[in-house]
């Protein structure tokens, strides 16, 4: 410390205060992980206990077994069919909302209800809403495509309007002081300015939507990972095995493909 | 042409305009001077109906249209802006469109709607941005995305702007504050003309006098948001003004050419 501290100050020197601080902070995250350990019933012997086991079941993982490849790829391209319909919905019904939920935007009791919706959205994952939606429309991708919709509207409304209350606004300003209408000054002045973002945060979604897609399968709405879920289920681990290589490709190569993109529009 | 009576406005507890009262006739081209804080953005902004005044104000009348009484904002007030062209200081255009476009938006309230929110602008109005641009001096930039253009080009196409709203009444709010000295000077001579030629009333907010003296024939001078000297700008003396504005004068002469050595006034520049 290079000034002396007051003699006449009443606090205590700051560093006093810093370390207790440190430490408290170190308590409890110390508390939480305690809590937490026997929530979760952690048995970290039975790693080493049942590693025979669980070194059979990898076993049985290999060699992988791709005499039925070209049903996965059918069943992968209905996956990622229902990645982009599931996410072109929900952009398309996040720019009315995500505006809405600005609060530069609208006034309270507009935008208080609609975040709370999307909150909603967001909350429920969208394996829930694809369990829902089967029951509600059948077994089959469009239940997958309806879920991917609702909870992507709930996440994208909220990134929307995030950037949204960012923007600056002088040039909103600039549009009103022509006499614009109150949709002009947001075609004009908000959207030009928050676009390169909303693109952005479109493919970054449909990069998780393509992962989503493949396990919302498993509850019965499509796609690869119904087939997937079968597989387990009659304990085919060779097969399994090469269902699971064919979605780690598939999504590396899209999450590689749209994060070149997004880099692109920034 | 602007007809302001009682104006008051406070923000929060602040008093930021005390009683204000002015009379602009039909194409005078008038200096509001006055340094920061003074007041003259915000009566600038009570003009165009951009913020409200308080409850004991008077009426603010532009070219015979109420635009706020008694600190409410008229309902046609989106109709009324089209009659009056605002120039900002920051310009206030979208970056990311290009210059063409953003003059185009002056067009907006006479457009069909939704012919207006997909840019398809009558083709009358087009070639009124096109001449607007040529006026200003910057018809070659017309298709450069806005925020790639200098300080100066960008208010010249924000004066084109209001050229295609066909503005009646232009209220400059320190237009050049933000330019170098040549392009300040480019902006003041294209109000001028605006102002000789079409007959535009012109009131235009300066922290300079100089500039006032130069362009403008009228002066109102604000402090502390009253108005202090409304009259012919060659009536205002330098003692005079250090007579209004003490030690505060000093500011509203323009440094750069006067008194900063040549070595800081290339730096500013």
């Amino acid at each position: 410390m290079n000034q002396s501290p007051s003699r006449h100050s009443l606090t205590p020197p700051l560093e006093a205060r810093e370390k207790f601080n440190r430490i408290l902070t170190w308590v409890i995250v110390a508390a939480l992980l305690v809590w937490s350990w026997r929530g979760a019933e952690m048995k970290p012997m039975t790693l080493i206990r049942d590693a025979g086991n669980i070194g059979t079941l990898l076993a049985g993982f290999f060699p992988p077994n791709f005499t039925d490849w070209k049903l996965y790829a059918r069943e992968m391209l209905v996956t990622l069919q229902v990645a982009i319909w599931g996410t072109v919905l929900a952009v398309v019904c996040a720019i009315p909302l995500g505006i809405l939920s600005a609060e530069n935007m609208v006034p309270w009791y507009i935008n208080q209800p609609v975040r709370r919706l999307m909150d909603a959205a967001r909350a429920i994952n969208e394996m829930v809403f694809a369990m829902l939606f089967v029951v509600a429309v059948g077994l089959g991708p469009f239940a997958g495509v309806l879920a991917l919709w609702v909870h992507t509207t709930g996440t994208l409304a909220k990134l929307f309007s995030e950037a949204v209350e960012a923007i600056e606004t002088a040039p909103v300003e600039g549009v009103r002081s022509t006499g614009a209408s109150y949709v002009e000054e947001v075609v004009y002045g908000v959207l030009p300015q928050v676009f390169p973002l909303w693109i952005s945060y479109s493919l970054y979604r449909f990069e998780a939507n393509v992962r989503s897609a493949t396990v919302v399968g498993m509850v019965g709405a499509g796609g690869i990972g119904m087939v997937l879920w079968e597989l387990i289920r009659s304990f085919d681990f060779q097969r399994t095995c090469a269902v699971m290589a064919i979605i780690v490709l598939v999504v590396t190569v899209f999450d590689l493909f749209s994060q070149k993109l997004r880099k692109m529009v920034i | 042409m602007i007809h302001v009576t009682n104006l008051n406005k406070s923000f929060a507890s602040v008093r930021a305009l005390f009683d204000i009262n002015l009379h602009i006739e039909r194409g005078e081209m008038v200096a509001l001077i006055g340094s920061s804080g003074s007041g003259k953005s915000t009566l600038m902004r009570h003009i165009c109906g951009l913020t409200a005044a308080d409850k004991n104000s008077g009426q603010i009348l532009v070219n015979g249209n109420c635009i706020q009484e008694n600190g409410r904002v008229s309902r046609d007030i989106r109709e009324m802006r089209t009659h009056i062209g605002v120039i900002f200081q920051q310009f206030n255009l979208v970056g990311r469109l290009s210059v063409a476009r953003n003059v185009c938006l002056g067009a907006l309230s006479r457009t069909p709607f939704l012919k207006g929110l997909l840019g398809r602008f009558a083709p009358e109005d087009q070639e009124l941005a096109f001449r607007a641009l040529d006026r200003v001096g910057i018809a070659d930039k017309a298709w450069q995305r806005t925020s790639t253009l200098s300080g100066g080009q960008q208010q010249r196409a924000a004066i084109a702007r209001a050229l295609v709203q066909k503005a009646e009444v232009l209220l400059a709010d320190e237009p050049i504050a933000s330019l170098d000295p040549e392009s300040a000077r480019i902006v003041m001579s294209t109000l001028k003309a605006l102002n000789r030629s079409d007959g535009i009333t012109v009131v235009v907010t300066l922290h300079q006098v100089n500039y006032a003296i130069e362009y403008c024939p009228r002066t109102i001078a604000l402090k502390k948001g009253c108005i202090v000297y409304d009259g012919p700008t060659r009536n205002l003396t330098r003692d005079m003004l250090n007579e209004l504005y003490g030690a505060e004068s000093e500011d509203l002469f323009d440094k750069k050419e006067e008194e900063m050595p040549p070595l800081l006034q290339g730096a500013a520049a």
